[in-house]
């Protein structure tokens, strides 16, 4: 039976803290990585290649911003889907109130940080053509 | 006297210090030592008002000549540098110390020891700070001792008591958060899930790891740039390869946390003290936690926007201007969710939510003035303007201490067991208020027109003499608020009426205890199910199985029953899961020793020798505190066998446990992730040498020999692997394999750091001759002091294996293989990362 699925469902540990943590842990990845091939990289004249219009660097950070916004993407869906499959269960187990909250909380995390993460990509727009 | 009686004494008894000078030397128990990291703080924070007074009085009047320059720019120097390493920073720890056992139900920080060496290190490091006075060489290149004027060219011997002073900061800050992180994690109420934890303890927990992960980087920062003063080498050198701005990024890269460091503790003081005042539930927990942890990441993606002037490119500067916005995002929602508790409420206007009241006032207006220094045009106007330290007065006074003087007004009757006064109190808010406000609003003014900071006077002809004087008159009003405040809590704290338990009727759990708490903190363990636990459970919490809620209650309780006063013979406390607080072990502490302060005496000795140039008596005395360090960690956990077997089946909980669950495996992963920060900061530094050298290696020093340097990091590798089988004997019972495994890689390793030795002495440089030559030795010499310290682990994790030989699985012998292999594992794979980046990676960039 599908309803019995969905109540015997528990989301493991790892999906917890993956959406707790994955969206920070994303946007850490992306501001490092994008100010490492940004200084580097304008430094080094690596800004001088043109691929289509767009600068190598600006390639790659564009790059790097992508997938740092799948991760944190990724993060607050598995958030949404743990709390969906929380929220549906009729009742709750009382010993994982943490493990719950950690779902609903990093969906709302996780969703914050996308939005910086694209925020904080927003400049490389006016800089598509060298440094 | 009754057997309960009997037992009541002889556990309060346990949970006593002891008195006397050795008493108070060897104290561990968390309230005691918290206090005293606050009134040292405060004692600190009183010099740092009064040179603050002597530089206003200098800069009253133009063309001022009360002091001259190098004696202005020494004071300006201890100023900050007071504020913001002696003061801000332990004073929040100090806070933290004393208040998270008591907010999460539990009887002792984790590792009691280490919060005596860490005040200890404080302690000491300040004062050595502070020595620099007496021997008539104060330092003087500020607060972020930018080179190369804190370098040996420029800076005279001042700067060394600066740096190891710092040194000595540093690592009590770490061994703080250490503590703070394991405690929260790990000792939480039964019952206690994350989602029920308070916001001031997230707000600790927040910290701990920023801290962890900064200011390693500012010890590493220190480290090299005294390796330059006193051993010539060239890191920040610009004329021999080295880099002046590597030393800003290193330093902001723990500056710019540091100041969300002290402002979040402040944070979570208000979101505690708002609620009780208004007398409801704060609003938008889940809102506030968000912007918590916001601001914790993206704080350490704001470390360039201090350096906008430094020609670096501009589009990465532009990141940080974003990621800049975005933090002010974040503290836009916290004081959103604090006005919408306080909406529609009544709030009672006691002294702790008037001081909330100016704080709200104050730093908006830095918040905002923040946002526009954020943008690299206004701030290449204002750039070393008194524009930025109004800035950044209102963010600090007005952000983190009128908070911490709400915290010290509210939580006084705890600490001290008497009520605060009111009178006087609220005579010191307005003074405090109106005097902050005439000495920083007139600076930003000045600062427009054009008044440099950190100059010691300025020309008649700039007409900002009137702002000057009014900025003056303002910060002796400020002073006089602070001292009417502080002496106003002093006597309150001696002379005031007995406080009761509760007199707010806070929610939170320090408020169940007698004031002040008994020093065991809690006779029994409490269950917490919700975020205010003295107050009326919340409407709205989810339907639960009720048969499993029975059960999980009922389990929670005996757990409780249980703990009533046990153990009574040693000091023990009850270890909980991270995420869910559930009840996982029994956990012994230990008690009062003055091993820790005697560890602290040697590491200062350490550091006064190196001061003095006595370096291998230096050397000698590190020597000795490793050797005392591993001391330290070797002695046994101290419990009554016969109460511990009793505990263990009343409560069906295991004593002592390994892996994830314990402590000590915690401790070494905060102690690992210290590490790991250092080896990442020196990673940075050898790249960004790199990108700004024309030739690398610089100079006519040759490629390294990746033939000659390969085999010999085989030699660790194999190290590694050896300890690999060496793990899995023990996990599967296999005596032999595990002494072979791990005799085998001691011996592997042994061999690696004498032929890397050899090596290292055989090249054709010294670290003197260039920045190329200064990095590649240091991070050798780094892997190898890890790899020296992972042999001495896995030599006593050895001798024990043989000792014990028929219990393999003896919890804490399991605890010593985990923790030894986890440190030794850490040493390989540092050594590799050292061996790709020295060896491999220039012959490849």
């Amino acid at each position: 039976m599908p309803g019995a699925d969905i109540k015997t469902f528990a989301p493991q540990e790892w999906r917890r803290w993956f959406a707790f943590l994955g969206g920070g842990f994303a946007w850490t990845f992306h501001l490092l990585s994008i100010y490492v091939v940004g200084e580097f990289g304008c430094v080094s004249g690596m800004d001088r290649n043109i691929y289509a219009g767009i600068s190598m660097v600006a390639w790659m950070i564009l790059i790097l911003s992508a997938a740092a916004l799948s991760i944190a993407v990724a993060a607050a869906f598995v958030g949404y889907r743990d709390k969906l499959h929380d929220k549906v269960q009729e009742i709750f187990s009382p010993e994982d109130d943490g493990g719950r909250f950690l779902s609903s909380f990093g969906f709302l995390l996780s969703s914050l940080f996308v939005l910086i993460i694209f925020v904080e990509t927003l400049p490389v727009f006016a800089y598509l053509d060298g440094c | 006297m009754k057997p309960d009686e009997l037992t009541e004494e002889r556990f309060t008894q346990t949970w006593m210090s002891r008195p006397g000078l050795l008493g108070w030397l060897a104290e561990v128990n968390n309230r005691p030592l918290g206090v005293r990291y606050m009134i040292t703080s405060l004692v600190f924070f009183a010099m740092a008002v009064v040179m603050a007074l002597v530089m206003r009085t200098q800069l009253a009047l133009p063309d001022n000549n009360l002091l001259a320059p190098d004696t202005y720019n020494a004071i300006f120097t201890m100023h900050g540098s007071t504020m913001l390493y002696l003061f801000a920073v332990p004073f929040v720890e100090g806070l933290g110390l004393y208040l998270i056992p008591l907010l999460i139900g539990a009887r002792d920080v984790a590792f009691p020891r280490l919060t005596n060496f860490g005040y200890w290190m404080y302690l000491f490091g300040g004062l050595i700070f502070f020595a620099s006075f007496l021997f008539g060489t104060v330092p003087d290149a500020g607060w972020t001792a930018y080179t190369p004027l804190s370098g040996p060219k420029y800076s005279g011997p001042g700067m060394d008591f600066w740096l190891l002073g710092l040194g000595l900061l540093e690592i009590a800050g770490i061994t703080a958060a250490i503590e703070i992180v394991v405690t929260i994690l790990k000792f939480r109420a039964p019952g206690m899930a994350l989602a029920n934890l308070p916001l001031i303890a997230w707000t600790y927990l927040v910290i701990g790891f920023m801290i962890l992960f900064s200011f390693p980087v500012l010890l590493l920062a220190t480290l090299l740039l005294e390796l330059d003063r006193a051993f010539g080498f060239q890191f920040f050198n610009p004329d021999m390869g080295g880099s002046s701005l590597l030393w800003q990024h290193l330093f902001w890269w723990f500056g710019h946390p540091e100041v969300y460091i002290i402002f979040l503790p402040a944070t979570g003081v208000i979101s505690t003290i708002i609620p009780v005042f208004a007398r409801r539930r704060i609003v938008a927990y889940p809102l506030i936690l968000a912007a918590l942890l916001i601001t914790g990441f993206v704080s350490f993606g704001l470390w360039t926007h201090h350096m906008f002037a430094t020609g670096l490119p501009e589009l990465p500067m532009l990141f940080f201007t974003a990621a800049s916005f975005m933090v002010a995002l974040a503290a836009g929602i916290q004081i959103f969710a604090w006005i919408a508790t306080l909406w529609g409420s009544r709030p009672h206007l006691g002294v702790p939510m008037l001081y909330i009241l100016a704080f709200f006032y104050i730093f908006i207006q830095g918040g905002l003035t923040g946002v526009m220094v954020a943008t690299m045009p206004f701030d290449w106007q204002t750039h070393e303007t008194t524009f930025v330290v109004a800035h950044f007065h209102d963010v600090l006074i007005g952000g983190a201490v009128l908070p911490f003087l709400a915290g010290l007004h509210y939580w006084m009757p705890k600490i001290s067991g008497r009520l605060p006064g009111e009178l006087w109190d609220r005579v010191a808010v307005g003074i405090i208020f109106v005097g902050f406000n005439l000495t920083f609003i007139p600076l930003y003014v000045a600062g427009l027109f054009g008044m440099r900071r950190r100059i010691y006077t300025y020309p008649e002809d700039m007409g900002i003499g009137t702002f000057n004087l009014i900025s003056t008159t303002g910060s002796y009003m400020l002073a006089i608020g602070f001292a009417v405040a502080l002496a106003s809590l002093l006597w309150s704290s001696r002379y005031g009426r007995p406080a009761p338990n509760d007199p707010w009727q806070g929610g939170t759990l320090e408020w169940s205890l007698a004031s002040p708490p008994p020093p065991y903190g809690f006779r029994s363990i409490p269950v917490v199910r919700d975020l205010y636990p003295l107050w009326p459970v919340a409407s709205g919490k989810p339907s639960v199985d009720p048969e499993a809620e029975d059960h999980y209650t009922r389990e929670l309780n005996r757990v409780e029953a249980a703990m009533d006063c046990r153990p009574a013979a040693w000091r023990g406390t009850l270890v909980t899961d991270g995420i869910n607080g559930r009840p996982l072990a029994v956990q012994s502490l230990p008690g009062p020793t003055l091993l820790p302060f005697w560890v602290a005496v040697v590491v200062t000795l350490a550091t006064v020798f190196f001061l003095a140039q006595y370096y291998q008596a230096s050397a000698l005395a590190a020597m000795v505190a490793l050797g005392m360090s591993f001391w330290w960690i070797s002695r046994e956990p101290v419990y009554d066998r016969e109460e511990a077997d009793m505990l263990v089946t009343r409560l069906r909980l295991p004593l002592l446990t390994t892996g994830k669950l314990s402590t000590g495996w915690c401790g070494l992963v905060g102690f690992l992730a210290v590490l790991f920060t250092v080896l990442a900061a020196l990673i940075f530094s050898y790249f960004y040498l790199r990108l700004y050298s024309q030739q690398w290696p610089q100079g006519d020093i040759p490629l390294p020999q990746l033939g000659s340097a390969a085999p010999i990091f085989a030699l660790l590798a194999c190290a590694g692997v050896a300890l690999l089988f060496s793990a899995w004997g023990w996990r599967h019972q296999r005596r032999t394999m595990l002494r072979l495994g791990m005799t085998a890689s001691i011996l592997l390793a042994i061999i690696f750091f004498c032929a890397q030795i050899r090596s290292l002495a055989a090249e054709p440089f010294l670290p003197s001759t260039n920045a190329y030559a200064s990095i590649f030795l240091t991070l050798n010499g780094f892997v190898l002091l890890l790899t020296l310290v992972g042999v001495c682990l896995l030599i006593g994790t050895l001798a024990r294996v043989i000792r014990k030989k028929d219990q393999l699985l003896d919890t804490r012998l399991v605890l010593w293989l985990q923790n030894s292999e986890m440190f030794f594992f850490f040493s390989v794979f540092s050594g590799l990362c050292g061996f790709l980046i020295l060896y491999l990676v220039p012959h490849l960039l």
